[in-house]
Formats: structure tokens, sequence, C-alpha cells
């Protein structure tokens, strides 16, 4: 079953609008549609390709409605390291049930803020290739609605305190401190908390940069013309430089 | 074999002087440095031996600095051949986008309190006032000199800055390095292949968000934005930003930004702001085969005008 033939399955059981409906409520950004009348042999492979990315406050799963594979369900996740959770949380996992009316081939989808992901260029591809090939009908669908950080936004390990051009310290995100730098044009202290970088006091006049907001995103910065004072967070950027 | 034994001493010999003049051959790396011009912070990261460091970044100085001993508010020589170089540049795009681009709305950036920082919201009355002083044909071209009538004030801050970029890279370029990426906060220029042997990744920042709205893949290429929270203000929840709309003097509305990519950055920092102010970006940019704008509307949605670049939406539906 090809992609266009998976929607149109959706779209012909005539549960495409309360199932999307259904995932939006969760305010979630991404979810897998999965055609199987044994979903616990596919979850792990998919969850294995999309466990990294999933955000880690989670590893907790919920039902929203009763699932009849609720148990066979419970019982791969535990292995895998989830923890079933009466309600469903930020960032976890959460399964909803529909029967399709029409059974149809076993099939799944990843569907990302309502586009479908591409999967041909992951392990998915075989997984989905496995499941196709079966030939066995099901009319099972279950959706697994859960948060995938933004692919634009990577949390930094360090931040690098620059002044008058000279590198001075690279303070670790990690670790709360407070630490002042001596610069030509006088004292500034910077403070880490909770994993985000701010300026906490500078004596310059306009104050721009006491008043940005604590950065922790690589490549994000905090500048102080005036006292030629830059904060920036360091690590894996996603490009070469940035206009705006 | 008699005759082939001198062969191979001359291959040898070969091989050890191509083998010393590769060694001897300066080594060519990446440098990243970071400069404080234009109030603003200027990433430069170009590729070459180390001795050419010292000379490409006091070109880049001298480009910078120049540009900002002319173009600074309040101090102008209405004569300079700089001056009056970059004058007809912002002329030209102050034509061809029917007057959404000018350079004489220095005195609405006073009147609206973001040259002194006392951000301020002119009464109706005021802004009146101060639009018979706005308007790029109140300029008179005489004797080698611009000459402004009374009260009319310039700002460059719409060009200046992408023109300091164009000038530095030219002469970082005419010293022989042959990659790298000059980018005067926001305002940019790259060149050759990136580290990776790749086109550029230019992010554009998102608007209203954290993060890149996308990234756009270019080389040889200026980039230059403008937005509405680059500068502004907020008062009763209403967002007041700098980018005047020359007819009305008050801050253009519909757009969030606007990316501009094309040659010259000097171009694509005026056209970016011609294409904010205006309400028929297209009409503009039809006038700029060469150059491509990537538009954010006041709704959040994303279209290109233009010739066309590859941009991956990082932000998308």
């Amino acid at each position: 079953m090809n992609r266009r033939d998976f929607l149109r399955t959706l779209l012909a059981a005539g549960i495409a609008a309360p199932t999307l409906l259904e995932a939006r409520t969760l305010r979630s950004s991404s979810a897998l549609y999965l055609i199987s009348d044994s979903p616990g042999d596919v979850l792990p492979p998919v969850l294995a390709e999309i466990d990294s990315r999933i955000q880690k406050a989670g590893r907790r799963f919920a039902f929203l409605n009763p699932h009849p594979n609720a148990e066979e369900i419970n019982k791969t996740l535990s292995a895998l390291g989830w923890k079933f959770d009466q309600r469903a949380s930020a960032g976890g996992l959460a399964f909803s049930f529909q029967r399709l009316g029409l059974p149809s081939l076993p099939s799944f989808a990843l569907i990302r803020s309502g586009r479908i992901c591409d999967i041909r260029s992951q392990r998915l591809w075989q997984t989905w290739k496995k499941m196709a090939a079966s030939g066995a009908l099901s009319s099972c669908l279950t959706i697994a609605s859960f948060d995938l950080p933004r692919r634009n936004q990577i949390p930094g390990k360090a931040v690098t305190v620059y002044a008058d051009g000279k590198r001075l310290a690279s303070l670790p995100l990690a670790r709360d401190l407070v630490k002042p730098f001596h610069t030509r044009a006088g004292p500034v202290v910077v403070g880490v908390e909770a994993g985000r970088a701010k300026v906490l006091s500078s004596p310059c006049q306009h104050r721009v940069c006491l008043a940005s907001p604590p950065v922790f995103l690589a490549g994000e910065r905090i500048v102080c013309a005036p006292r030629h004072f830059l904060l920036e967070v360091e690590g894996p950027h996603l490009v070469d430089t940035v206009t705006g | 074999m008699l005759t082939r034994l001198p062969d191979k001493k001359l291959l040898f010999i070969l091989a050890a002087l191509l083998a010393a003049a590769i060694s001897c051959r300066p080594r060519e790396k990446w440098h990243s440095f970071t400069l404080l011009f234009f109030d603003t912070v200027c990433d430069i990261q170009v590729f070459c031996p180390s001795e050419k460091l010292p000379a490409a970044r006091d070109a880049i100085c001298r480009a910078f600095g120049s540009c900002q001993e002319r173009f600074s508010p309040g101090s102008q020589d209405l004569s300079d051949r700089l001056v009056l170089e970059l004058y007809q540049k912002a002329l030209q795009v102050n034509r061809a986008s029917a007057g959404c681009f000018d350079i004489t709305v220095g005195s609405l950036i006073d009147l609206w309190g973001f040259s002194s920082r006392a951000y301020r919201i002119p009464g109706p009355e005021e802004v009146e006032a101060v639009l018979p002083l706005v308007g790029m044909a109140k300029i008179n071209f005489e004797e080698n000199a611009l000459v402004l009538p009374p009260g009319v004030k310039l700002d460059w801050g719409g060009i200046a800055k992408g023109w300091g970029v164009d000038l530095a890279a030219q002469a970082v370029v005419s010293l022989g390095i042959t990659r790298g990426f000059i980018n005067a906060g926001g305002d940019l220029y790259c060149w050759g292949p990136n580290p990776d042997h790749q086109n550029w990744r230019v992010g554009i920042k998102n608007p209203r968000e954290r993060g890149y709205l996308g990234v756009i893949l270019v080389t040889d290429m200026g980039v230059a934005t403008s937005g509405d929270y680059q500068r502004y203000f907020e008062r009763n929840g209403r967002r007041y930003h700098h980018l005047f709309d020359p007819e009305t003097g008050y801050p253009a509305q519909g757009k969030r930004s606007v990316t501009v990519v094309g040659p010259e950055t000097a171009l694509c920092d005026a056209l970016s702001t011609a294409l904010f102010v205006s309400s028929d970006p297209e009409k503009i940019i039809r006038n700029y085969p060469a150059y491509g704008a990537i538009l954010v509307d006041d709704q959040g949605g994303v279209a290109a005008v233009g010739k066309s670049f590859p941009f991956n939406r990082l932000d998308g539906p």
C-alpha cells in the first residue's frame, strides 16, 4: 500500500476527520497512524527510529480510549522502558483506537504538523514493506500522538563569553553559576540557571543585554555592543550563518 | 633497462620537488572572527592561510570603518565620493520601488524616537508636519554634492550596512580568498563553497519565535532581511517598528519580515525595506531579475517572489 492508498483508506473509512481532529486536541506535533491487528509487533522498530527525537520528558504512555490491544502494547512498551500512565502527559505517547469500516492492508504513516513524513530514507521503509507484503487485511487503526522537538531548535551545551574580540571563558549550561567578567569598559556579570545563560548586570547605558531573554539554543547570543561583550551558546548549528 | 634507470631517478627527483612544493605552500584553513561595527556584531568566516588573516581582517575593518564613518547619523560629508555613489544606488531603488525605499525618512525616525530610543507615538498633526521633509526628490544635486533643503534628514540605515558588506567582501576576495562569508548583523555576503563543500546554509530568523523560519542555500550572493522585530516598541499591545512608509509617515503594515537574496548586498538591503513597505512587492522585484525574496506576512504566511533560491522551511505547517 503506498502513501496515497493509505490516505484513501482513511478517507474511505470515513474516519479521517474525527481522528485528525482527535489528534489535534492533544496538541501533539506528531502522530503515528498504524493499521495493524497486532500493533505491538510494529511499535518497537518505529519507536526505535523516533525514540531519540521524542522529548525526554516523555517515555510515558497512556490510552485515550479503550484499545483492544492495550495489554499487548503495554507489554511491548514496558519492555522498551516506557511507563504506563493513567492520563496522557505532555511529551509522552498517547494512544487512541479506531475501528476501520473497511479492512485494509497493514500499513503506517508518520504525520508531523499535519504533513506525512517521508520515511523512505529511514529504516522504517523496510518495516513498511514487510507489513505490506504479509497480505492479511486489518481493521484496527492505532493512533499514537507525541511531540517531537522542533528541528530548528537544538539546545547548546555551553555558553562562550567574548569581550573585545577575545574569548574569555566557556561556561557549561549544565551547572548553575554566577561569574563576573572584567572587561575594558567595566564589570559584566553572567549567570547560568536551569540550563539558560543571561547577563545579570552590566553598567552599559541602554541595558539591551540585561533585557535580552536567557539563551540556551545553539547559536543564540546576547550582545552588549557598547561593552564589546558577547555571549554565544555553543553547539551543533543547523546553519552556517543567519540573517534577520 | 640501462636507459630506464635515469628515468626512475628523474621521477624520484620530480616527486621530491613536488612534495617539497606542496609542503612549502601555505596551508589554508577556516578562520572565524567577530568585529563590532554599525552598532552590531559582525561575523566573518574565511578560508585562507593564517598568514593572510591579518590582511583580511584589516581590509574588512577599513571597509566597515569607512562606511560607518560616512553614513552614521550626523556625520555626513555630502560631497564625498562614496556618499554620492551610495546615493545613486539608493535613488535607483527609490525610483524602482515608487518611493517605498527612501533615505530621507530621517526626520520620521527622530519623530518616533528611534534615534534617541525615547520611543513615542506622535500625533497625526506631528506626522503631517514632518511628511513634507520626506522624499528623495527633495534632494538636490549641485556641483558634485548633495544639497538638502532645511529640515530634511538622511537615514542610510536601509542600505549602508549592506554596502559595507559588499565593499568588505570585494576587498577580501581581491586578496585571493576564495571561500567565506561576511555577516554584519544579518546583512551578509557569502562566496565559494562552505566548509562542507556545499552552498552556504543561511538561516532566516523566525520573526516571532526563537529559531529559524527556514534555510536558504546560496553562494556568491548577498542576503539581507528587514523585519518588524528588529527595532520596535509596543504601546497598548500594538507594535510600532522602524520601517516607515514614506507616504504615510507610519510604520508599514502587513508584513513581519522580508529577506532578499541577490548579487549585491546593498541592493538586497534596500530592496528588503522597499518590499516590506510596498503593498505590491512582486511589481518591485520584477525590476530586479537576479533577485528573489521570502516574505512573511502579518499572519505568519510565507511567500516567495522574484528569482527562486533553494529554501527549506523549518517551522512549516
